[in-house]
């Protein structure tokens, strides 16, 4: 998604401009170059800055962390967890950093999109982000402090793998995009965090069992590319344990080292373990196979008791959060085809859509819709669907009308910015949701009709999936107690909390029967996520599944008769249908799935680290740290892994009784599990709220001693300009050596961007001028700014002329051409305010003098103008853009520009443009694109335009900015005029997606299309006029009185369009004047169809 | 992997079209947009074409309150009231329509009918009647509406407990029963049905409809393999003149 700040993109493009018009300086180029860049509108989506942040950093041992005051305890966290991390990477890799790494943390994933630090958009799934350059790691709070400590740990692991491979400031600066294979990267920088989750685990295993793993060779080569990224970073997670279990964890330590010997992945692996690419996969491919095979015996395929709802092998359809109508003939759904994502309501019977809620809604009523775990709700009443959209900087709940179809209210909340898992209370009017914001995320319920909000939970550990009890007057939900997950229940009158499921594993997803007498649950006690029903009457727990795959989001229907629920196979997420057995049915159901329990060869969850053969090997994070024992701080590192209990033991050791004193009185309070109706007014609550406290403090103990923490400076963050790259150019052009060099620098926060620019002509004709740019641009608030000065020369030959030997000069005996040198001058100014995300209005004012001269053999001035030009433009793009080109969506812009002359030699115009697209989706991929486009730059020295070819043919080649769009079966800027119209056509219908080759190498073709498409358009002059209608007879007379007469010019064609590296299209196209038609031309360009 | 079933249909009519650029293809006929009702078509799953009569209603328009007064209503059925909690196993699965003549153990003979209520019971019905507010009257508007939606798409187990919250609300909305009547017997429920059509044809006896909904109901528990497709959906038209923006949306609440 193009997401490029617009004064940034005008800096990049100016600079571009500037570069390309003195290394291939055309004929003829002049200050019309820079005028129509200017001029020219781009497209793009917003990076909106609701936010004036407010940075602070702390400077801690090994690093510098930046935050906001007002989540200065998220901050304190992060120090703690980030100072762990260190010391459990630094041994592990058996390396020290030669620089504290600069670390961002954001509150919210919305805070984060909001980051300059990166110019792309940065969607939902991204968890942070560390860059190779200046080592700076960006990460987001999700709502969960152990998902948290994981990322940074994950992200700190990249910083160390920069610093390994790029060692010194050089090879930074020279080498930083040189990186080992990324599934060496990632599956490192996961091998360091914890291990896998259930999840994980569910994705792996199901790959595993459908014969759906990745081939090593093609994450090797195909990284980008790959339909399934996920399973990729668990393979690389599961390959390096893999490693470490079976060759020894100094293997791991050791691979990139051995990686900047040898950067050829095979002969690395060779060197390494003596094993080349192919073997190790076969090998670890078999050691996986033993590992999950032998749960096909006593585990059950979903399938073999439940029936698939939605009847769709698409790998990008996907269904999720199912929520049950009134009657039970419906499901509402969040949805996916890989291109856009809504809410649909479908038939629970077939799994066919009934109704889209949310058609329209995008750009509308929110900026995206959010995908996430229990966004969509639907009421017990039956008439309303509530969901969740992200409106400006935060989520909104969106209240749609299932009688009258249409949206009826939208609920946003101070202080919250995420919002998820909702649920409708019995009384269709009260609506509890998880909220994520100020660094942390708890349980609150909203009254729809008053808007007045509750906040029900207030601890800093992960609450999720609250579930309203029939009587309306307790919620169940899920809290991780202890790094798990227990299922409570919030007593709505009291305001009291008890817990209701306690298991050794996460219990999630609690779902009450409609008598409200049992609780069916996930539980993951055997590393699988299984169903269970916990009876309140007679206290018994019930197993419902014993399934290989595992359960996502079960939901009862209303009569507690059927039950939907959410799985993953064949590597993608299924929405499954069961009957809910009969109590009797049940109790022998259960009894049948227990008594496979000893029978059970795997307990997956124990089986997480990969060698068999090694225990010791099993934790080799552990492992590692443990031969560091003699340090306290690595001995306490250990201790927080273990878990709290250990952590008491060590505290004890440590003299701060008092401290584990209080530990012990929280973990004796809180943990177990306590039945419904005992927990009354027990102290649990509190009692983990203390332990919450104390377990933070205990997590501080690691890394930094507590009085260290808060001795630590705390200073407010103020930009300083540091060195981000250098770029050089070098040409040759008719006896000239010409070179551009460009400096980059911006602050720590990416706020400001400053960019330097000078060039180098070598000539034996001519001395060498001063000439540079200077661009800057703001984009720390809202509206961004960014301004250019510049002074620039450009050479080229004569060539009308102007010498007194036949337009020639004499040098001795010799005759020659002249040389012009084109000076420009000026000063670039543009401001853009996004409206939202998709609309904005941009301001610009250009001066640009220019004053040519011949430079060489004599000193001549040949002519001079001025330009003072001023511009508005409104832009909406609210486009998805697929690999080829646009998915869905539209986008248009309208502009307007006039020069202000001064005096006579100014340019004086008045410019005027506009341009729609619009693409109507005609199937999963396939595209009908419109467009239609104007521009007139009227007045006395109104700019001209070129029309013909491809829409974009290379990037620099003469005219390449003046070019409108295509019209194809013509030449490149085969027309010319001072106004051009143009409308276009085309439908794109995809060939081939994913396909891999084995030959030569190993690499991908995500994608080919191919698309037959129209063009119609023309260019002309002031004094011409255009004959809108094309068509005309073959047996016309030419009128002499209309030789100015300009007509309709067309083309067809068909093309072919690869995605290999970047978009290549392949086109071939008959010209038409509507009188005869040409033969084939062919076109070939680079860049996304229009 | 290969895309899309809906774009391979299309990449091989693109084919098709430019290869087959000067040659006519002749066109299947067009599958009518016009929903069944409308089109005098079958329903989803009935074996013959029934006479749509369902303009009746619109022509006749509105029933005036004051025809309760003559319609001896009774008291909201409490068998209707009862299938809250009754078991729908006999109808068809949800999002089905039924396919042919209906199952042998609804062909029973329908029971006689019952005495009208008191004049009081009527008196109080028609207090609470006129007590309704017009978000009331509105609101159940919206249900029946929503209802014959789900009617057009064969919810009929959506259609039914969502016409069952309405009337609970408010028990003397004749489509209300009319439209509930038509959902039981369109699940097999034909007791019930009667029930529905009879408690409308007495809130509003000038209205044909209802009495010929009756009517068929019982020919089809008389007569063996008529089908129960040819009953009347009240308010149906309406509610389509609404979706096109040519009705009045609010103006006029729903006849009682």
């Amino acid at each position: 998604m193009p997401t490029m700040n617009t004064a940034q993109r005008r800096i990049r493009a100016g600079a571009l401009l500037l570069a390309a018009v003195l290394v291939w300086p055309p004929a003829g180029a002049s200050a019309q170059d820079i005028l129509s860049s200017q001029l020219r509108q781009g497209f793009g989506k917003n990076k909106v800055r609701y936010k004036d942040f407010d940075w602070h950093f702390v400077e801690s041992e090994h690093l510098l962390l930046h935050y906001e005051p007002e989540f200065e305890d998220l901050a304190d966290r992060a120090v703690d967890y980030l100072e762990e991390a260190y010391v459990h990477i630094s041994a592990l890799m058996r390396h020290e950093l030669s620089t504290k790494p600069p670390i961002v943390i954001f509150k919210s994933h919305y805070e984060f999109q909001q980051t300059n630090i990166i110019q792309a958009f940065l969607p939902p799934g991204v968890a942070g982000f560390a860059e190779p350059l200046r080592y700076r790691m960006v990460i987001p709070f999700n709502g969960d402090l152990d998902d948290f400590r994981n990322v940074l740990t994950h992200e700190l692991m990249h910083i160390f793998q920069y610093d390994i491979v790029n060692r010194g400031p050089v090879r930074r600066i020279s080498n930083p995009i040189a990186r080992p294979p990324t599934w060496i990267m990632e599956g490192l920088a996961e091998y360091s965090t914890e291990e896998m989750n259930t999840i994980d685990e569910m994705v792996l295993r199901d790959a595993v069992l459908t014969d759906r793993l990745i081939p090593l060779e093609v994450m090797d080569s195909s990284w980008n590319y790959l339909p399934n990224p996920f399973l990729a970073y668990k393979q690389s997670h599961s390959l390096m344990e893999y490693l470490a279990a079976n060759f020894g964890p100094e293997k791991v330590s050791r691979i990139l080292r051995v990686w900047d010997q040898q950067t050829d992945t095979d002969r690395l692996l060779e060197r390494l373990i003596d094993m080349d690419m192919s073997t190790l996969d076969e090998r670890w491919q078999a050691h996986m196979r033993k590992r999950y095979w032998p749960l096909l015996q006593h585990r059950d395929y979903v399938s073999e008791f439940a029936t698939r709802v939605v009847d769709n092998d698409e790998i990008h359809g996907l269904y999720m959060s199912p929520e049950w109508s009134l009657g039970g003939d419906m499901l509402a759904v969040l949805s996916t085809d890989g291109v856009e994502q809504h809410v649909d309501i479908i038939r629970v019977s077939n799994g066919r859509r009934v109704q889209r809620v949310t058609t329209g809604m995008r750009t509308r009523v929110f900026d995206d819709l959010t995908f996430g775990d229990g966004t969509v709700a639907w009421a017990p009443d039956g008439s309303t669907i509530a969901l969740v959209g992200k409106d400006g900087p935060k989520d909104a709940i969106v209240l749609w009308d299932l009688y009258e179809k249409k949206l009826v209210n939208t609920l946003s909340f101070d202080d919250i910015e995420i919002v998820e898992g909702l649920d409708w209370a019995p009384d269709s009017r009260r609506l509890a949701f998880v909220g994520t914001g100020y660094g942390q995320s708890d349980i609150y319920m909203v009254d729809v009709a008053t808007e007045q909000v509750r906040q029900l939970t207030g601890t800093s550990r992960r609450e999720d999936h609250p579930d309203f009890h029939p009587d309306g007057r307790r919620l169940a939900f899920s809290a991780k107690v202890e790094g798990q997950f227990d299922i409570r229940v919030f007593d709505l009158d009291t305001g009291r909390q008890s817990t209701l499921v306690a298991t050794p594993g996460d219990d999630l997803w609690p779902e009450w029967t409609p008598e409200g007498d049992r609780v069916l649950f996930v539980s993951t006690r055997e590393g699988i996520n299984d169903l269970f029903l916990q009876d309140l009457g007679d206290g018994r727990e019930y197993r419902l599944t014993r399934t290989l795959s595992g359960i996502m989001n079960p939901s009862l229907s209303p009569d507690g008769q059927q039950l939907v629920l959410n799985t993953y196979y064949h590597s993608r997420r299924e929405m499954y249908r069961m009957d809910m057995p009969t109590m009797p049915e049940l109790r022998r159901r259960s009894d049948e799935l227990a008594a496979r329990v000893g029978a059970e060869p795997v307990a997956a969850a124990e089986a997480t680290a990969a060698g068999g053969e090694d225990p010791a090997g099993q934790d080799p994070i552990l492992l590692v740290e443990k031969g560091a024992a003699d340090s306290a701080a690595a001995g306490l590192a250990d201790a927080t892994r273990l878990g709290l209990e250990e952590a008491v033991a060590i505290l004890d050791r440590k003299a701060d009784s008092n401290q584990a004193m209080k530990l012990a009185e929280a973990t004796g309070g809180g943990a177990g599990p306590v039945a419904a109706g005992e927990g009354g007014p027990s102290p649990a609550g509190a009692l983990e709220d203390m332990g919450d406290a104390l377990r933070r403090d205990t997590a501080r103990l690691p890394g930094v001693p507590e009085s260290a923490l808060e001795g630590l400076p705390r200073r407010r963050y103020t930009p300083k300009l540091e060195f981000d790259g250098v770029a050089l150019q070098m040409g040759y052009y008719s006896g000239f050596l010409a070179g551009v060099a460009q400096l980059s620098m911006s602050d720590l926060l990416g706020n400001h961007d400053l960019t330097l620019f000078t060039d180098y002509v070598g000539s034996q004709e001519i001395n060498n001028d001063f000439t540079f740019a200077a661009g800057y641009s703001y984009h720390g608030r809202r509206p961004t700014y960014s301004a250019m000065v510049f002074n620039w020369n450009q050479y080229f030959n004569d060539n009308e002329g102007r010498g007194p030997f036949g337009g020639y000069y004499g040098i001795g005996a010799r005759l020659t051409r002249g040389l012009v040198r084109s000076r420009q001058t000026g000063v670039l100014a543009d401001m853009s305010y996004p409206l939202d995300v998709y609309r904005r209005i941009e301001l610009s004012y250009s001066f640009v003098d220019e004053q040519r001269e011949i430079a060489w053999p004599v000193q001549e001035p040949i002519d001079g103008s001025s330009t003072h030009l001023f511009k508005a433009a409104y832009v909406h793009d609210s486009l998805n853009i697929g690999l080829l080109g646009p998915t869905a969506g539209r986008r248009y812009y309208l502009s307007a520009g006039r020069t202000l002359a001064l005096r006579e030699v100014d340019r004086n115009f008045t410019h005027v443009e506009v341009d729609y697209r619009h693409y109507l989706r005609l199937g999963r991929w396939s595209v009908l694109g419109l467009r239609g486009t104007g521009i007139g730059s009227l007045g006395r020295d109104g700019l001209e335009y070129n029309l013909g070819g491809p829409a974009w043919f290379l990037p620099f080649y003469p005219g390449y900015n003046l070019n409108v769009g295509p019209l194809r079966g013509y030449a490149f800027s085969k027309f010319t005029g001072t106004r051009v119209a143009l409308v276009n056509g085309e439908i794109r219908v995809p060939f081939i997606r994913n396909i891999t080759f084995g030959w030569p190498g190993t690499f991908a073709i995500p994608a080919v299309d191919g698309a037959i498409f129209a063009d119609l358009g023309s260019a002309w002059n002031k004094d011409q006029t255009l004959d809108p209608w094309p068509l005309q007879s073959p047996h016309a007379e030419i009128d002499p009185a209309a030789a100015e007469e300009v007509r309709i010019q067309g083309g067809v064609g068909f093309g072919l369009l690869v995605y290999f590296l970047a978009p290549l299209n392949f086109e071939f196209a008959r010209r038409t004047d509507f009188k005869d038609i040409s033969g084939w031309h062919m076109h070939f360009s680079f860049g996304r169809s229009f | 992997m290969i895309s899309g079933t809906s774009d391979w249909k299309l990449s091989l009519c693109l084919l098709a079209l430019a290869a087959a650029a000067c040659t006519q293809v002749a066109r299947p006929p067009r599958q009518s947009a016009v929903p069944w009702w409308e089109a005098g078509g079958n329903p989803p799953g009935a074996e013959e074409v029934q006479q749509d009569t369902s303009a009746r209603a619109v022509a006749e328009g509105p029933e005036p309150p004051d025809s309760l007064a003559a319609a001896g209503a009774e008291a909201h059925p409490p068998e209707a009231a009862e299938s809250l909690d009754s078991p729908t196993a006999a109808g068809p699965a949800a999002g089905q329509a039924p396919a042919g003549p209906a199952p042998p153990e609804v062909e029973a003979a329908l029971p006689p009918e019952r005495p009208a209520p008191s004049p009081e019971v009527v008196k109080a019905q028609r207090r609470a009647y006129e007590s309704r507010t017009r978000e009331d009257r509105e609101r159940v508007e919206r249900v029946n509406e929503y209802a014959l939606w789900c009617i057009e798409r064969g919810l009929w187990e959506e259609a039914r407990i969502h016409l069952e919250q309405a009337i609970a609300v408010d028990s003397l909305s004749a489509s209300l029963h009319n439209n509930l009547g038509i959902l039981y017997e369109r699940l097999g429920e034909r007791e019930k049905a009667r029930a529905e059509y009879e408690f409308a044809a007495r809130l509003a006896p000038g209205k044909r409809l209802y009495q010929a909904n009756l009517g068929h109901l019982r020919r089809a528990a008389e007569a063996r393999g008529v089908p129960a497709d040819s009953v009347e959906i009240d308010g149906l038209p309406r509610a389509r003149e609404r979706r096109r923006g040519t009705a009045p949306a609010r103006e006029t609440p729903e006849e009682g």
